[in-house]
């Protein structure tokens, strides 16, 4: 135990609470407006945040469609695919032959962290996705870890309809709550940008240019 | 007048005269202006009151804030980091230092922290032969101009497209261009070996949860998150007013920071930072070091008038809408924190002596105290800041003389009737002292004052 440490919390032990008395409890009213509460409040949240976030979202009524849809974007990309390996992308692969060939080699990833910067497209799950914010919640210890969907110039996420909660509240209450494994999480809301020049927004700054989400109905 | 003073008097006048700079200034700040009312009437029912509430949560936390430093330290060290208390910035470099010495860490990753500005790191870094990069992109361009950050939240406001196109045509060899997304993928394309080459990252933390032993960090580019997922060790240094209780507040300020930092609802990637590299995890560091920095903060927080302003959330929303960071921009401050925000804790923080002039740089017009987030008392803090400057002497013994004329005059009846009488005979006869083309003609000052008229007109009647 560092003696400044302890000179620290006595200064700040020392000094009495100034005259506030407790505070109102303020009401329990929201505070945001817009919040989505319905499941279709909920789509059609997501749907236009995404929208101007610039993101793109692929809604599909089942894993089969989702494959195919899969297998066609992954057609077009020039480069390197990683992907962790989770249920759904698994057993989309199952319905999807093409899927087993465009993500041959996508399932060993490298050792080291740093050599997905030689790759072009990062394929995770999610761990919730969030209506009123447009946001994708990952933790790290799923998802392929904190690299995995911010190195690689796009990603793509694929999770369920179930995920879509409304508010970033719902997602930190839950998390909090079972003092999780993971070392890192985060919320995505967007591809990555910047306003740092002339605060004009350009879209791709260092984490990812491109942000697809393919949310499967069932 | 001090050195600290007349300095920041010579840069403010240079600056104030300098067209360019003010019309790029008010072009950038109209932008957030814009974006930041548009938020806050589209993301919040009622802002007033979601800053109410936001005013709520720090006062309580500040109010317990030993037992959740405690809390913190207890929970994240059990998570495996190493939670090491600064008592100043020295103390904080020398933690530092011994974390670069122990792993013969050669290159360093930083993303924006202004703590690192507070104790100079990069300067300490760079004398040790440790390579440091900075990594956000308002950051890097400031850096290889060999300047200081302008404002808290964005850098290099005070830099054009063209400016900077040379500056990276120059520093990184990149060919000119003036648009921004180039001159960003130039940035990007540089910046790609640094992190996965980096030993160590540094960050800074927007807020310490500590019902979780977490840190959180705010920001759209993804610099951050590099930085703490590929070097093998992430040291955050982070001051100790940043507490917040638990996880779920989360959920108001992030969305509180983000309207009022940038006029978004939330910032690109919103994260929580909660240990190095658990078991079973793919990547991360191996170590995490969390460095609770005090340097002053503990006597601000004992200050029953100054503690509100830990409140703080670095928002920069009071450097914004401030007219005196407008006409002088933020390098005339040449402090890490500028704006109202800067013009109250410095002088604290530092020493009222050498630095209260920043407090009197301000008409107190209070936009500053509308602005703030978390309800911060911005301009009566400016104006404590000067009460205490001249109660302990400090400010002109010329001007304090004056004023103490001044008062005299103003509250002895004779006086000020005296003053008064003058005041008629000039304005009688001022003006044909004044050459033909400044001539102004007053209209003529009654001869009674509105007290005499009275008792006058009662004793006639």
């Amino acid at each position: 135990m560092s003696t400044s440490r302890e000179r620290i919390l006595a200064r700040l032990r020392a000094a009495a609470t100034p005259g506030h008395v407790g505070t109102p409890l303020l009401d329990e009213a929201p505070v945001f407006a817009d919040l989505p509460v319905t499941e279709s409040e909920r789509r059609e949240s997501f749907r236009k945040r995404l929208a101007e976030l610039a993101a793109e979202l692929v809604e599909v009524p089942d894993l089969a469609r989702a494959a195919h849809g899969l297998a066609k974007l992954l057609a077009e990309v020039r480069g390197r695919v990683a992907a962790e390996r989770f249920d759904l992308l698994e057993a989309m692969i199952r319905l999807e032959p093409a899927l087993e060939s465009a993500l041959s080699g996508a399932f060993e990833l490298p050792v080291a962290a740093a050599s997905l910067a030689e790759y072009e497209v990062g394929i995770t799950s999610a761990e919730r996705l969030v209506a009123r914010t447009g946001s994708i919640f990952l933790r790290s210890d799923r998802s392929g870890g904190r690299a995995l969907s911010v190195l690689p110039p796009t990603h793509i996420v694929i999770a369920r309809a179930g995920q879509l909660v409304g508010s970033l509240a719902e997602v930190l209450e839950d998390f909090g709550q079972h003092d999780p494994a993971s070392s890192f999480a985060t919320f995505i809301t967007g591809p990555s940008r910047t306003a740092d020049i002339e605060k004009i927004l350009v879209l791709g700054a260092h984490g990812p240019k491109r942000l697809v989400v393919f949310l499967v109905d069932t | 007048m001090t050195t600290e003073a007349a300095r920041f008097r010579e840069r403010a006048e240079a600056k104030a005269r300098d067209g360019q700079h003010r019309k790029l200034l008010l072009r950038v700040i109209d932008n957030y202006d814009g974006q930041a009312r548009a938020m806050k009437a589209a993301q919040f029912r009622d802002w007033q009151r979601a800053r109410a509430l936001a005013e709520t949560i720090k006062d309580a936390a500040l109010d317990a804030l030993p037992e959740l430093l405690v809390e913190f330290e207890r929970r994240a060290t059990a998570r495996g980091t190493q939670v090491l208390w600064a008592e100043d910035a020295e103390e904080a470099r020398r933690f530092i230092l011994g974390v670069i010495a122990r792993t013969g860490a050669r290159r360093v990753v930083k993303s924006k922290s202004m703590t690192s500005e507070e104790v100079e790191l990069n300067e300490l870094l760079e004398g040790q032969g440790v390579e440091v990069v900075e990594s956000d992109l308002g950051e890097l361009i400031v850096q290889l101009a060999h300047e200081k950050p302008y404002h808290i939240v964005t850098p290099a406001m005070h830099k054009t497209r063209v400016e900077i196109s040379e500056l990276f045509t120059q520093e990184l060899g990149s060919e000119p261009s003036h648009d921004p997304n180039v001159l960003t993928a130039v940035a990007r394309r540089h910046l790609r070996g640094v992190y996965t080459s980096a030993d160590i990252g540094i960050t800074g933390a927007n807020f310490i949860v500590a019902g979780d032993g977490s840190i959180a960090i705010t920001e759209n580019e993804g610099n951050a998150r590099l930085s703490v997922a590929c070097p093998r060790v992430h040291i955050a240094l982070v001051g100790i007013e940043k507490v917040i209780p638990r996880l779920s507040d989360l959920a108001l300020f992030w969305p509180l920071l983000a309207t009022s930092g940038t006029g978004q609802q939330i910032t690109c990637y919103s994260s929580i930072v909660r240990g190095p590299r658990a078991p079973g995890e793919r990547d991360g560091p191996e170590e995490m070091i969390v460095i609770l920095l005090d340097n002053g903060r503990s006597r601000l927080y004992g200050d029953p008038k100054f503690r509100q302003s830990l409140r703080c959330i670095r928002c920069g929303a009071c450097l914004n809408v401030c007219p005196v960071f407008r006409t002088v921009g933020g390098h005339s401050y040449a402090t890490p924190y500028s704006g109202p925000i800067g013009s109250v804790i410095t002088p604290q923080l530092r020493s009222l002596p050498n630095w209260h002039h920043l407090s009197f740089a301000s008409s107190l017009c209070g936009a500053c105290s509308d602005a703030c987030p978390v309800g911060i008392d911005l301009h009566h803090l400016l104006l404590e800041n000067r009460a205490r400057a001249t109660a302990e002497k400090h400010t002109s013994t010329f001007w304090r003389l004056v004023l103490v004329l001044w008062a005299h005059l103003m509250l002895s009846r004779f006086w000020l009737g005296f003053a008064r009488r003058v005041a008629v005979l000039g304005g009688r006869y001022l003006p044909f002292l004044l050459p033909r083309s400044h001539r102004v003609t007053l209209g003529a000052l009654p001869r009674r004052t509105f007290r005499d008229w009275h008792r006058d007109r009662r004793n006639a009647s």
